[in-house]
């Protein structure tokens, strides 16, 4: 390859046939004779052009098609001119420069020699130690399409980070999430999922249904069944949340509602039954019991607290037998809208407390679609606030306008899958840590699987993985009418 | 002092009336009154030094309109019709020589279709002054084609395209052998496959030579045309008689050819023995050749394989750099850097 021109950060080399590189690989150009070297990305190929050029190839394609071609090119001169015919522009991004100590510097005021340098592709392995990151938790994200090496980011660089995943639909985002929250459980950390499909139980077993290396360490909760809460566990603060941010109760009636937690919580008697009991007895304006006893019965057919004080899951008590870390999956797959809202406002609320009071340690949220169970701006608050008490939050979307710009503005690190939607694009490539040219024409041809890793994992350095299988049963696949 | 009013006075010296005078008493001064010759005349401009002919032809008086002119009837029986061409390139210099490459384009028709084609080339060829004394050329024409690359470029041309035409000529028949150009016996010829050896060869295996030139630099040939132009249709005018006169080795019959109603006359000599065969073959082009634009596709065809594409020149370089152990010379376009722009 050889350096043709430069335009602003891009830089385009031009590559013969034999010379296969891909959207996405990094190239190093040593420029020999300054000693210094330089890293670039590939972000587009194209074809050499020029009008004599395309004019010879429509010229040889009819003569081709009128007529059966007899070749005598005893000099085998053909050969070149067809590498010439397929040579190709590699249009680039000047990604970072290596100083004199090997090490990768944002110092690129300078530009390689046209005629002294060389440039050879950089390997996985090569761009991971160029990355200078250090860890002792490797998650196996993907390898090379071509040469197929590993290509690792660290569990600690996922740690105390806001993440999105985001692509089309069937472009492997779950895929990735599921390698995630695997590797992140095989490492001792705390995941808690809200699975929308009820997808992530397969993560407990292997393809053959055997228990999976997280096995024992999958608690899966489902609202009916084993998601059920105590009302004094759940606490007042975490209801009157409920009932203010979902149900939308009126100041006067969560006065009352207060009121008779209050009494209950005197005579210890904190259950739904006694709360139902003492809501309809208690001396109230009727408009204001009406308001309470609709909020009561909803709650109460939710299936979400249990009937007396006795039984209820505590998080502290899943988080202290799994010590090991644990995978606490919440599925969201049975239940109307208002429910999930419901199940998330508590759960959150729940953490939070929890980990205010030190008595569990940071979690790690995947949250698949958000933009189904939460408020736009409440997601703001979650990656606002909940990130200093330690919940560290990874979204999982198809469609990346239904995050805030607040969310984005916040992102650590950013997984990004094959869009093709332009005004997708669009809000990607806005919002994105790198510049709009790599995210458009990288991500619109990324293959199924394979993805553009921005941000702190690899240390900005947009990267392209295929990411592998993962060792999991399928589930949650689409229901279908003839298979 | 005398030198520095010598260098002052400069233009008391040399003035322009006196490079007037200068020129009067010159060879060119007869061509140097160009108003009255000029005056009137038809004019047809020649942008990039190209050679264009007047769509009408050049003049419509002092018409002569007695020669032998025949339409030309198709004749749909199927026969191969063959085009050959080729083109040459200087592609580089050494200290000794000159490297050229040449390639060849060969089409087959037959029934309106092109059937078949073949390309040969690019080859490759060093001429040094010690190759071409090994050569069979004369001494003089030696030095010619060594200090011309126009005449080598030719002299190349001839040489395979006579080799092409002589091998078609043995293998074939019944066929015609279409080339570019009028046949002409060339200084170039060579003992072994010359233009007299491949006639002789298409009498035997009975096929016919057709040379057909795109244009004819005798512009007489013009004032002959008038019958040809009109007839609508195609036809063949025998003009032996001028070409003969003006050129001392022309071969065949020396006629002006329109192969449809209103297409551009060609010049074509034909190997045939009168212009009753000679319109019969022509015939068989017409009925074997698509001839789209009143041009044979065969020829067409042949000269845009044999002709160098952009790719081609690359590869060429690319071969001479990979396979002869040279070194490239930091070079100057001598021309663009003494003259550049003003």
């Amino acid at each position: 390859m050889r350096i043709l021109t430069k335009n602003g950060n891009e830089l385009i080399l031009l590559a013969l046939n034999s010379e296969v590189v891909q959207k996405g690989d990094y190239l190093l150009i040593d420029d020999e004779k300054h000693g210094r070297k330089m890293i670039i990305q590939v972000y587009e190929l194209d074809y050499l052009t020029s009008q004599g050029l395309t004019e010879d190839i429509v010229k040889d394609e009819i003569i081709l098609v009128s007529s059966k071609e007899n070749l005598l090119d005893p000099l085998n001169i053909g050969n070149f001119s067809k590498l010439i015919r397929d040579a190709k522009l590699v249009r680039t991004k000047i990604r970072s420069s290596i100083d004199i100590a090997g090490k990768i510097s944002s110092n690129v005021s300078w530009i390689p020699s046209r005629v002294y340098s060389k440039v050879r592709k950089l390997s996985m392995v090569e761009i991971g130690e160029l990355l200078n990151r250090s860890g002792n938790r490797p998650i196996n994200i993907g390898r090379d399409g071509i040469t197929g090496e590993n290509f690792q980011i660290y569990a600690e660089d996922l740690d105390g980070k806001l993440n999105i995943i985001t692509g089309k639909k069937e472009s492997g985002k779950s895929h990735l999430s599921k390698l995630l929250i695997k590797s992140l459980v095989e490492h001792g950390a705390y995941v808690l999922v809200f699975d929308l499909n009820k997808e992530y139980d397969g993560l407990a077993m292997t393809k053959n249904g055997k228990p999976s290396s997280i096995g024992d360490r999958t608690v899966s909760l489902e609202p009916g069944g084993l998601l059920k809460f105590r009302l004094e566990y759940c606490g007042k603060f975490a209801i009157s949340n409920i009932l203010k941010n979902i149900l939308e109760m009126p100041s006067t009636s969560m006065r009352e509602f207060m009121r008779v937690w209050d009494k209950l919580e005197c005579v210890k008697k904190l259950d739904m039954d006694s709360l139902g009991k003492l809501i309809n007895q208690i001396n109230m304006n009727e408009l204001v019991r009406e308001a309470l006893t609709s909020r009561y019965h909803l709650l109460n057919n939710s299936g979400l607290f249990s009937e007396t004080n006795e039984s209820g899951i505590e998080f502290e008590s899943i988080i202290s037998i799994k010590s090991h870390g644990a995978l606490i999956i919440i599925s969201l797959n049975k239940v109307s809208g208002i429910i999930r809202r419901i199940i998330v406002e508590l759960v959150l609320s729940k953490i939070v407390e929890l980990l205010e009071k030190k008595l569990v340690p940071p979690i790690f949220l995947f949250a698949e679609e958000a933009h189904l169970y939460v408020k736009e701006t409440y997601w703001d608050d979650i990656v606002t606030r909940m990130r200093h008490f330690g919940i560290f939050t990874t979204f999982i979307t198809n469609q990346p306008d239904a995050l805030g710009e607040g969310v984005y503005r916040q992102v650590d690190n950013i997984f990004l899958f094959n869009f093709l939607n332009e005004s997708d694009l669009d809000r990607i490539s806005k919002v994105s840590l790198i510049d709009n040219d790599t995210v458009k024409s990288v991500v619109k041809t990324l293959p199924c699987r394979h993805c553009l890793v921005i941000g702190k994992v690899v240390r900005d350095l947009p990267i392209v993985t295929a990411i592998p299988e993962v060792e999991a049963m399928t589930l949650g696949t689409t229901k279908k009418f003839f298979h | 002092m005398f030198n520095m009013n010598a260098q002052l006075n400069l233009h008391q010296i040399i003035n322009v009336e006196g490079l007037a005078n200068m020129l009067k008493i010159n060879s060119l001064d007869s061509f140097l009154k160009i108003g009255a010759g000029l005056r009137g005349k038809n004019i047809v401009f020649t942008p990039n030094d190209r050679t264009r002919v007047p769509i009408e032809g050049w003049r419509k008086e002092n018409e002569v309109n007695d020669y032998p002119l025949r339409p030309i009837s198709v004749v749909s029986k199927p026969t191969l019709v063959t085009g050959v061409d080729s083109s040459c390139i200087k592609i580089a210099e050494t200290e000794e020589g000159t490297i050229y490459a040449v390639k060849c384009g060969i089409v087959f028709c037959i029934s309106l279709e092109i059937v078949l084609h073949f390309k040969i080339g690019p080859l490759l060829l060093y001429l040094t002054e010690s190759s071409l004394s090994d050569s069979e050329l004369d001494n003089k024409i030696v030095k010619l084609v060594s200090f011309d690359p126009d005449i080598a470029r030719r002299m190349i041309r001839i040489n395979t395209e006579r080799l092409v035409q002589s091998e078609l000529a043995k293998i074939l028949h019944n066929s015609l052998i279409l080339v570019d150009g009028s046949l002409k016996l060339s200084c170039f010829e060579n003992r072994n496959y010359n233009l007299k050896k491949i006639i002789e060869n298409c009498v035997l295996h009975n096929n016919t030579l057709v040379g057909i030139g795109k244009s004819t630099k005798f512009k007489i040939l013009d004032t002959v045309s008038g019958n040809l132009r009109d007839l609508n249709g195609p036809g063949i005018l025998d003009v032996s008689l001028i070409v003969k006169s003006l050129v001392r080795n022309a071969i065949g019959l020396n006629t002006l050819v329109k192969f449809g109603g209103s297409t551009l006359l060609l010049r074509a000599d034909i190997v045939e023995k009168d212009i009753h065969d000679a319109a019969a073959a022509l015939g068989q082009i017409l009925g074997n050749d698509p001839i789209p634009f009143g041009y044979p596709e065969c020829l067409r065809m042949a000269h845009h394989i044999s002709c160098f594409s952009k790719p081609d020149i690359a590869g060429i370089k690319g071969h001479i750099l990979k396979n002869y152990d040279v070194v490239e010379l930091a070079s100057q376009d001598v021309r663009t850097n003494l003259l550049g722009s003003i």
